[in-house]
């Protein structure tokens, strides 16, 4: 918001200075200067009259007047032109001494001399006018680069902005060349570019990007160019080059020039600010990817040797009471099929994180799907109330079986881990218009209080997780999922408990008779 | 049920796994020969004349599916592929290549048993068979009828004809290749859509009829099995 601000009174004392830089002298001494010049022309007039005649002392008091449109104000000005006619009739035309005219040509001269400097007057009053308007629209143009490039969410629109801005108050084209990390520049330019430099101006661009000046058409570097290239330049660094083309009879006046010099500055402290800010997100990015690596390592080096531990009390135990042994296999049996939920959660997060998941689709019978996941979590539901809830009646659909069926043994896996034994869990399936939802259910203490989606990230458990599991199920499911275009979603259940839901569109087939289907042709 | 004095050949780097596989088939009844390379192992199947081999795909020598095309140019010896590499794609390439079932390591002793007695009982010189059982499941092939737990189940012809399919193979996976051409002949090899509501509809009165379609497995990306127990 400062930035805004100051760039607000920039834009209020902007033009101002430009027009009024020549010191305006108070109007009090406008009105002595008039008395002052009326008075020198008149004793200049009286000095040179006998030598050249009145009509000439009448054309010095006009030059005074025109010159003094440079300085005057309307008032004095006025008064002046007025002064002036008034001093060359009573002085200098005959009759002297009166203000009566002989001639009708001296009348005439006298009214004409009068509009002549009122209406220099008015000719530089409109272009005083034209150069601040001018002024106002490069300033207002100047104030919406800072502010698309500098506010925009994303950096790339707010420059094609800001780049647009500058098309339009130039009625040029424009390309930007942003320099890399490297320090060096890439080799075409911003997207946000309206031209792209053609082979031969690389070297014009080099040049401004390496000496910091201005290169190329209207410059005396490389002025052959059809481009000119400003350096943006800030007080440390040249973040790159910004070049205008405009179309070929056009001129490049020093005023445009200016103003291109402010534009290229906001775009170059904007680049820069911009740079800073990523430097700062990578330095975060580091930290959090880090983190993570020390979560994954507590998590994983848990979930790998809480079994591990399990199998060798188990088999020194065997060995030691060779006798007892067959009591020892369930636990044997336990640790390894927790062993190797683990190693295959790592593997399938190693898959979806690499984008290695490309469903392999196939019909598939969804009753058969959810019979499958049901006995692959094996005994994990035996204390649950479990339920099945799938309609015979649901389409043919189109999956990666063996994807679903492993998401939809997470979310089970979950129910299973999150719930108290005795607990109702119901896995249902359904079609809603084109897209297969199959839901776990449960009455369980529902879900943590915190962002939902979150449940969803790796590594995220919930805030009262009982101990185990490796926080990766989820998102697993949630990966295979979107590997369908579908989504992993989580929301409590109306009632209580929570509810785990992949919505998977699908393509379907619809139920056939017999009679429809291809004829039947025995081999046998 | 120790089938007398076969021969298994075991092709597998892992020492542990080939000790593992030694010891289970030994007990077995199987005399059990080991060697841990592609090459060696495909001349062992020349001097040893297995019955049964059992083929890991990761072998250091040469690849798993090479060694599989190589012994099928000379031999029919019922191949079991053994292999960590789970993706149908190449469950489907092994089966492809010739070999006779899949399993993916690690595996459950007990299914693993099942499937060598199952690719064993195919490779037999097939004797006329005019019936099938498998716990109350029973099919009276010259009677083309039915039955569960005694009740006769109506079936239309392309039901009992996959039926039919996959209990002569009981035990061993047929591919969804297989079972179409079986059913529609050669030239319907597009109609894997219409084989799953077919199946579908089979396991639904299967199961309305008191059998324990579990027993009806689908191998995802491959095909179905008539397991001989719920492993």
């Amino acid at each position: 918001m400062v930035l805004k601000k100051d760039m607000q009174s920039a834009a209020d004392s902007y033009p101002a200075a430009v027009l009024h830089g020549d010191q305006r002298l108070s109007t009090s001494a406008q009105y002595l200067w008039v008395l002052v010049i009326n008075t020198l022309v008149a004793l200049v007039g009286w000095g040179i009259v006998p030598h050249v005649g009145y009509v000439v002392v009448g054309m010095v008091f006009l030059l005074a007047g025109i010159f003094a449109t440079l300085h005057l104000e309307r008032g004095p000005l006025l008064l002046l032109a007025f002064l002036n006619v008034l001093t060359w009739d009573y002085f200098f035309i005959q009759p002297v001494y009166a203000f009566r005219f002989e001639k009708l040509e001296d009348m005439l001269i006298c009214g004409m001399s009068f509009l002549v400097v009122m209406g220099t007057f008015l000719v530089q009053l409109k272009q005083r006018d034209i150069a601040e308007r001018r002024h106002r629209i490069y300033t207002t143009a100047l104030l919406n680069v800072t502010q698309s490039a500098a506010l925009a969410m994303k950096p790339s629109q707010g420059l094609a902005t800001a780049l647009r801005t500058i098309n339009e108050v130039l009625r040029a084209e424009t390309a930007l060349i942003v320099r890399n990390a490297d320090l060096k520049l890439p080799q075409s330019a911003d997207p946000a570019s309206t031209f792209q430099p053609a082979l031969s101006e690389w070297d014009v661009i080099i040049r401004c990007y390496q000496e910091g000046l201005t290169t190329g058409r209207f410059t005396s570097v490389m002025p052959q160019a059809y481009a000119t290239w400003f350096p943006l330049r800030t007080a440390n660094t040249v973040m790159g080059v910004l070049g205008i083309r405009i179309p070929a009879k056009a001129s490049m006046e020093f005023s445009m020039q200016q103003t291109i010099n402010a534009f290229a500055l906001q775009l170059a402290l904007v680049l820069e600010k911009e740079q800073f800010i990523h430097a700062l997100n990578q330095a975060e990015v580091e930290e959090a990817s880090e983190k993570l690596r020390h979560i994954l390592l507590d998590s994983v080096s848990h979930e790998l040797k809480t079994p591990l531990a399990a199998l060798q009390s188990a088999t020194d135990d065997i060995a030691q009471n060779p006798d007892e042994a067959i009591h020892i296999v369930p636990e044997l049996q336990s640790a390894l099929r927790r062993l190797r939920r683990t190693v295959d959660n790592l593997l399938n997060m190693t898959r979806v994180e690499s984008g290695d998941v490309t469903p392999m689709l196939d019909w598939c019978d969804v009753d058969e799907l959810c019979d499958a996941a049901v006995e692959l979590i094996g005994d994990a539901l035996i204390h649950h109330r479990f339920y099945l809830n799938v309609p015979k009646n649901l389409p043919i659909v189109k999956v990666d079986r063996a994807l679903i069926e492993q998401a939809l043994v997470n979310f089970l896996l979950n129910a299973a881990m999150h719930t108290p034994s005795g607990c109702e869990v119901i896995l249902r399936a359904y079609m809603q218009d084109q897209t297969l939802m199959l839901s776990v259910l449960d009455r369980g203490p529902g879900l943590p209080n915190m962002n939902l989606d979150d449940l969803f990230q790796k590594f995220v458990r919930g805030t009262h997780a009982p101990a185990g599991g490796s926080g990766l199920g989820l998102a697993i499911a949630r990966g295979f999922a979107r590997a369908h275009a579908g989504e992993a979603t989580a929301c409590p259940r109306e009632g209580g408990g929570a509810e785990f839901t992949l919505k998977l569109p699908v393509e379907t087939l619809d139920e056939f008779t017999d009679e429809t289907c291809p004829p039947y042709s025995p081999c046998h | 049920m120790k089938p007398a004095h076969l021969t298994a050949l075991v092709i597998d780097d892992e020492v542990q796994i080939r000790r593992l596989l030694h010891a289970i088939l030994e007990r077995e009844g199987y005399d059990v020969v080991e060697c841990g390379l592609g090459k060696l192992g495909i001349s062992e199947v020349a001097i040893v004349k297995p019955d049964v081999v059992i083929l890991d795909l990761g072998l250091p020598d040469m690849d798993g599916f090479e060694v599989l095309r190589r012994i099928r140019e000379w031999s029919a010896v019922p191949v079991l592929v053994a292999s960590v590499r789970d993706g149908p794609l190449e469950k489907v390439q092994a089966l492809d290549a010739g070999a006779d079932d899949y399993m993916t390591k690690p595996f459950n002793n007990a299914e693993l048993l099942a499937r060598l007695r199952a690719i064993q009982r195919r490779s037999e010189p097939s004797v006329d068979i005019n019936k099938f059982d498998s716990g109350p499941l029973h099919i009276d092939f010259v009677a083309r009828m039915v039955t569960v737990k005694k009740k006769e189940v109506h079936l239309t012809p392309i039901q009992y004809s996959l039926l039919r399919v996959l209990a002569l193979n009981s035990g061993k996976i047929v591919t969804q290749l297989q079972l179409m051409r079986e059913v529609w002949g050669d030239n319907a090899e597009a109609q894997s859509q219409h084989l799953r509501v077919h199946l579908s509809h089979l396991r639904h009165k299967l199961g309305d009829a008191g059998f324990d379609v579990r027993f009806l497995r689908n191998e995802p990306g491959i095909g179905y099995r008539l397991a001989d127990s719920v492993a």
